[in-house]
């Protein structure tokens, strides 16, 4: 059975964008901090407006900032 | 510490109280009326100032967002299915140890929702912060 994973680049977006900090990204996506760091460190899947949130926080495709990988096991 | 997390402290907070109400009963039934006012206003007081942290709103930050509602609703759901379970227990065990009239007193019945009660509410709190809290461990970067 595969295993189905959620990467994200938003730790390095976040510093490619003049450092932005983790509560200026939640500002901008309108979620708490606790929610940023959540799926920063891949503990939480965001939904799909969300995702969309994020990405346009940081002017880039939604791709850039999330991938979907399936992994086989 | 976020809002959801602080109510569900309270929530704790108020099974504690709520768990000394039956204590007291069970250590003195006589306590003079004039030294229970003078315990019980203050403890009325502790259970209510909480109250003004939790409301108390910064305006620039969100509060909730669709991770704690998520988490919310898993903790309601574990909450009600350990309740219901545990009530369906009690009311068995009611059933087969009930004399042959099938009847249970109003005090057995309140102290079944008195209990039904407390356990929803530390299930429902202690879900929140243990989902918080392993969530969370090592993400602040």
């Amino acid at each position: 059975m595969a295993q189905n994973e959620l990467k994200n680049q938003i730790r390095r977006l976040r510093f490619a964008n003049d450092e932005m900090t983790q509560q200026q990204l939640a500002d901008k996506a309108g979620v708490t901090r606790q929610t940023i760091i959540a799926i920063e460190a891949g503990k939480y899947a965001p939904s799909l407006p969300l995702a969309f949130r994020i990405a346009r926080a940081f002017r880039v495709p939604l791709e850039a900032v999330f991938q979907y990988e399936e992994e086989p096991s | 510490m976020n809002r959801t997390q602080k109510a569900a402290l309270y929530g704790l907070y108020l099974v504690a109280f709520m768990l000394l109400i039956p204590l007291v009963d069970l250590v003195d039934t006589k306590i003079n009326p004039i030294l229970l006012r003078v315990i019980g206003y203050p403890l009325v007081i502790l259970l209510v100032l909480p109250i003004w942290f939790l409301t108390k709103k910064k305006k620039t930050e969100v509060d909730m967002d669709e991770r704690d509602k998520a988490i919310i609703k898993k903790a309601c759901i574990i909450a009600v299915g350990i309740v219901t379970g545990g009530l369906l227990t009690v009311y068995t065990f009611f059933i087969f140890m009930s004399s042959s009239d099938n009847k249970i007193t109003t005090s057995t019945l309140q102290g079944v929702v008195f209990f039904a009660f407390t356990a929803f509410l530390l299930v429902f709190s202690s879900a929140i912060l243990i989902q918080y809290g392993w969530r969370d461990k090592d993400g602040a970067k």
